[in-house]
């Protein structure tokens, strides 16, 4: 074993992870198997071909992602639960994220089993937790620039749940989803759904509004960038920059913004506001 | 199942066979006829006043979850795709076609139902009372019955209790009816793959060579215990 005390994106996969992954599939010690697993992943960037290779560790996950259906609605997701699932959805976010798995991953549909989380309402700690997690699944897949994401999101109805969870999701959720409209948007068939009916590109302006004024009462520089982001490229489309004339909020003209974005390392919001305007 | 998802769609089986007597239990064809089984609680202050109303009630249910079964497809398809990806993937080495067969079955019946339960409960149980109350008043409305006259307040808790008391049954019903979709369905998506099992010994072993013993079915395509458990459960 010449692994040991090795560490970081080279490591070899030791020989107690693969009895971890082994462990996944017998119920007994799934939960110690998800927590073990899905704190070292980040270390073994080759743990995503194995989760996925190995006979039934797809399906298992699966089922940790099923069984807390019935939980949801009426309320009683326990945070125990909530942390074991989450567990098992770290797990496949490495599935979704290694450049082997991806397509596999997509053409499973295992994504569509994450959009029940996205579809809660409870504001709890442990369905905001589960909310963030399965966001974070779908972030990790918009991350890789990969046009087969986009068109898989764009035909099972993403869009909607992302902005639901922007309207009224907390901070952190809504700057994760909206860095996944962000990244619709920037593919040149995503900009081209959302700006393909007035309908469809009023309902997005709507909601990036009514989040730059609530920002003004609780700022957050990183969904501030997010959201110039997305009326930026929303503009690069001729009929939704005429639209944008007047959706455009003030407090993004005005200089209700200058103090968050006077720090060196927000030249680049800066920029993109700029060129907006 | 230790968190119960089978579990609970297991108790609430139990608890309509309870009601009815043994060996009454809700079958996937009843999908389209719940009457024997819907629930009318005794002290519901409209149906004291025209109990001939409670006729409704079964026509409404019924029509409940007529109008869910696009959705409910939507549910089967999703499990079937999962499925069939997934059972090629890991019983690629297995030789008998009846444990592929199975395990298949086994899982979509699984992710259909939990499908189906998580997206079509809340549609359910608001399509349950709006179509009694716009039953109920085409009724009121109607010149053959020009003896009842509706009352708003009486309307709206007969159906919020009927809607409530009667969500069990249509989700399972629901539930039930996806499942059994989805079980002639994979079969027929899996055909030409168990066809392939039966036909000769010879399958090409999909595992990376890279993977460890443990984590592939021995070259005989024998599961570990544990193994044959995960697509059981």
């Amino acid at each position: 074993d010449n692994t040991t005390g090795t560490q970081g994106k080279k490591a070899a996969i030791p020989s107690h992870l693969y009895k971890l992954v082994n462990d996944l599939v017998e119920v007994e010690k799934r939960d110690s198997a998800l927590l073990e697993l899905s704190k070292k992943r980040e270390d073994f960037p080759g743990l995503a071909p194995i989760l996925w290779n190995s006979f039934g560790t797809i399906a298992a996950l699966l089922q940790e992602i099923v069984s807390i259906y019935p939980l949801l609605s009426p309320a009683r997701l326990t945070s125990e639960l909530s942390n074991r699932c989450c567990n098992a959805l770290a797990l496949l976010q490495c599935v979704a994220s290694h450049p082997d798995t991806r397509s596999a991953f997509l053409n499973a549909h295992i994504p569509l089993y994450l959009y029940p989380f996205l579809n809660t309402v409870y504001t709890y700690r442990q369905y905001e937790y589960l909310r963030l997690t399965s966001l974070g699944v779908i972030g990790a897949l918009v991350k890789m620039d990969d046009s087969d994401v986009i068109t898989f999101l764009l035909q099972t109805q993403i869009i909607p749940l992302c902005l639901r969870i922007m309207d009224n999701g907390s901070e952190l959720s809504k700057t994760v989803a909206t860095f996944i409209i962000q990244k619709i948007l920037l593919d040149d068939q995503g900009l081209a759904y959302i700006c393909h009916t007035f309908e469809r590109f009023s309902t997005v302006s709507d909601v990036l509004r009514k989040m730059v004024l609530g920002l003004v009462e609780q700022p957050s520089v990183r969904l501030l960038k997010h959201i110039c982001r997305c009326y930026l490229r929303l503009s690069e489309n001729k009929h939704a920059r005429e639209a944008l004339q007047t959706c455009i909020p003030n407090e993004l003209r005005d200089n209700t913004f200058a103090s968050e974005l006077q720090d060196d390392s927000e030249k680049l919001t800066r920029k993109w506001l700029q060129q907006l305007l | 199942d230790p968190i119960g998802t089978g579990a609970n769609s297991d108790a609430a089986q139990q608890r309509l066979i309870g009601q009815h007597g043994a060996g009454d239990e809700v079958k996937v064809e009843d999908a389209k006829d719940p009457t024997p089984y819907v629930k009318i609680h005794p002290s519901i202050a409209l149906f004291e006043r025209y109990p001939e109303l409670k006729d409704l009630v079964p026509l409404a249910v019924e029509k409940a979850i007529q109008d869910i079964l696009n959705v409910v497809m939507r549910s089967v398809q999703i499990a079937c795709v999962t499925t069939r990806s997934l059972i090629m993937k890991d019983f690629a080495m297995e030789p008998d076609h009846t444990k592929i067969q199975r395990a298949a079955h086994q899982m979509v019946r699984k992710l259909t139902s939990s499908l189906a339960l998580v997206t079509c409960k809340d549609p359910l149980r608001s399509n349950i009372s709006s179509n009694l109350a716009s039953k109920i008043e085409e009724r009121a409305n109607s010149p053959h019955h020009p003896r009842i006259v509706v009352d708003q307040a009486m309307l709206e808790q007969a159906c919020m209790q009927i809607s409530a008391d009667n969500l069990e049954l249509g989700c399972t019903l629901v539930e039930n009816y996806a499942a059994d979709r989805a079980k002639q369905d994979i079969d027929e998506i899996l055909a030409a793959f168990y066809l392939r099992k039966q036909q000769g010994p010879a399958f090409p072993s999909s595992f990376p060579k890279s993977l460890p013993a443990e984590l592939k079915p021995a070259p005989n395509g024998e599961l570990s215990f544990a193994q044959a458990r995960v697509y059981d459960d």
